[in-house]
């Protein structure tokens, strides 16, 4: 093989090979830095898993279910309604703040009791003034309270006396009155606010 | 092919092997020329004119703001700030990084004179890991003491980050990119209106007593609101107070500062703290919770002179404290609640411990370590405002 065609063949492939090179570097560099953003980008939003592409957070972590026996009520005739809380994924939690609005001048509300796994309450109050049944439930422990997937806590269970004739609800606070009493679950660890769903509970009162 | 045809072929590939050759060694001297894996801006906050009176104090802030879409976690800040000393002055000790985002609460400070200016070099770093690091937030809170009448400029000069690089423990540098930043913090400075009232009153943060060793007076700065009964109202920031002896159960503060306006009628007082709770006096040797409208505050109380302006006492109430944390952030949301409480707690679990002087924002009892007293004060305020509330 002479020199020319030494030159004929290698430097074309040398110069390909460059080409190639210098093609491959530089989409390597703009994916780097792609990938790196969207790694950040998922930490900021709270991605809990740490690699991309697990599944976020998932919604609605705990339902809220008010119910009664029997939501047709009389006036010298009450009943028992019992809050709560079921867990669509196993977790542990420091606070269970629940604040429960209803009428006081259609219901004298009594003898409220809690789940025996719940710590005693830190603070719980009927008020009257406010139309709202507040319980705050502060774990001590350092892991916090375990609640598994599936496992339902009777957050309250208490007596209602109807005192008027009518329809009347009960339901979850969420907070939009006064911030105050915003029903709120808190992660152990994370101190994120849990996501949950609730229902409102509506009973009759007839003569 | 012939010989002609090839050699233009062979032209052509070569030249087109040169081009991508110059874009990517470009490409890497970008990277390498700011020395930097990431982008980030530093800034100066607030962004509008500083307006204080002779005598008050000031807070400014160092601000790192990451690039759109980037989150590089800040992990070091050297900055140098200049300003005028016979206007203003850095408080001493009075100058801390920002413990919240990670940073050592001590900085490293050192100061010199450049062309006519005091100039202070501020290092802060961080020793945490990664997860408490920030791409956004205060670095360094500077607080300053207004001296004399005038205005000026707080200019920030060159300035070093570092951040926590995933990919290259080695590779730190973050590039300072302030186009169109805001670089200099204003500041008017009026002169002491010495005509006007001065309101003056003793006060208790709960749980803070007077042994206590990390809550000082420049880290429990107070936010004061004068509602009069013609229901205008006038809002004072920053009000340092000054210790004032007390019990190892709980410390006094002495706030005073000049009102205003020269008011007649009555008038109550809103003080709110870092960590605390507002809270509403409406007479003097207040004791319990003041639910009605207005005030029994008398402007006919107040002078304008130190020593004989009336002394409010409201000790006897002290700020409940907890307000730590809200939805997004450690910053106060009014209200005390589960979140505070499971941010206080999953500190308290770490015992940490900061030197005297030093600042936590969960060290609620202000004795420079985290502990279960720090969760207990919390509940009991929580219990106190709920029995307020409802």
């Amino acid at each position: 093989m002479n020199k020319n065609n030494v030159l004929k063949y290698l430097l074309p492939i040398v110069a390909i090979i460059v080409l190639i090179e210098s093609v491959i570097l530089i989409l390597r560099l703009g994916n780097e830095r792609t990938l790196n953003q969207v790694k950040e980008n998922a930490q900021q939003v709270g991605v809990t898993n740490s690699e991309v592409g697990k599944n976020p957070v998932i919604n609605n972590v705990y339902t809220f279910d008010i119910g009664t026996a029997n939501k047709n009520l009389t006036l010298n005739k009450g009943g028992i309604i019992e809050v709560k809380m079921k867990g669509n994924s196993d977790r542990a939690v420091d606070a269970i703040n629940v604040y429960v609005k209803y009428n006081p001048e259609a219901f004298e509300i009594s003898n409220v009791v809690y789940d025996p796994k719940l710590p005693k309450p830190t603070f719980d109050k009927i008020s009257t003034e406010r139309g709202l049944i507040v319980t705050n439930f502060l774990i001590a422990e350092s892991k916090g309270l375990k609640i598994n997937k599936e496992e339902t806590l009777t957050v309250m269970k208490f007596n209602i006396t109807p005192k008027t004739t009518g329809v009347f609800n009960f339901e979850i606070s969420t907070g939009n009155e006064m911030k105050e009493s915003a029903t709120m679950i808190v992660e152990n660890a994370t101190s994120e606010v849990l996501p949950y769903s609730s229902n409102k509970l509506t009973v009759n009162v007839a003569r | 092919m012939n010989t002609k045809t090839t050699t233009i072929i062979i032209g052509i590939l070569m030249i087109v092997a040169l081009v991508g050759g110059v874009i990517l060694v470009n490409q890497n001297q970008d990277t390498r020329r700011g020395a930097a894996f990431s982008t980030s801006t530093l800034i100066l906050l607030p962004n509008s004119t500083i307006t204080k009176t002779v005598g008050e104090n000031f807070q400014v802030h160092v601000n790192y703001v990451g690039a759109t879409g980037i989150v590089t976690k800040i992990d070091g800040v050297q900055t140098v700030v200049c300003y005028d000393n016979s206007k203003i002055n850095l408080v001493d000790g009075e100058t801390v990084g920002n413990n919240a985002a990670g940073f050592e609460t001590v900085p490293i400070i050192a100061y010199n004179d450049v062309s006519g200016k005091k100039c202070a070099t501020v290092v802060v770093n961080s020793k945490q890991n990664a997860t408490v690091l920030r791409g956004t937030a205060d670095a360094i809170t500077l607080t300053y003491k207004a001296m004399a009448a005038g205005s000026g400029d707080i200019e920030m000069g060159r300035s070093l980050m570092t951040g926590d690089n995933p990919n290259n423990a080695l590779d730190k540098w973050v590039t300072i990119n302030n186009t169109g930043a805001v670089v200099k913090a204003n500041y008017v400075i009026n002169p002491e209106n010495t005509t006007m009232p001065l309101l003056k009153f003793r006060m208790a943060f709960y749980g803070i007593g007077a042994s206590d060793a990390c809550a000082e007076p420049g880290r429990m700065p107070l936010t004061v609101t004068v509602r009069y009964n013609d229901d205008t109202n006038e809002v004072h920031t920053n009000v340092i107070p000054v210790k004032a002896g007390g019990t190892n159960a709980l410390a006094y503060y002495d706030a005073s500062f000049r009102l205003n306006t020269a008011k007649t009628g009555n008038f109550s007082v809103f003080v709110k703290g870092p960590k605390h709770l507002q809270m509403k006096y409406g007479r003097d040797n207040q004791r319990v919770n003041y639910e009605k409208a207005g005030g029994e505050l008398l402007t006919t109380d107040l002078t304008n002179i130190a020593d004989t302006t009336k002394m409010y006492h409201f000790e006897g109430l002290p700020l409940l404290t907890g307000d730590v944390v809200s939805e997004t952030d450690e910053t106060q949301n009014g209200v005390i609640d589960g979140r505070d409480f499971s941010f206080v707690k999953t500190k308290s679990t770490d015992r940490k411990e900061v030197p005297v002087g030093g600042y936590m924002l969960a060290d609620l009892n202000g004795n420079c370590q985290m502990e279960s007293q720090d969760v207990v004060i919390l509940m009991k305020s929580l219990e106190e405002k709920q029995e307020q509330l409802y």
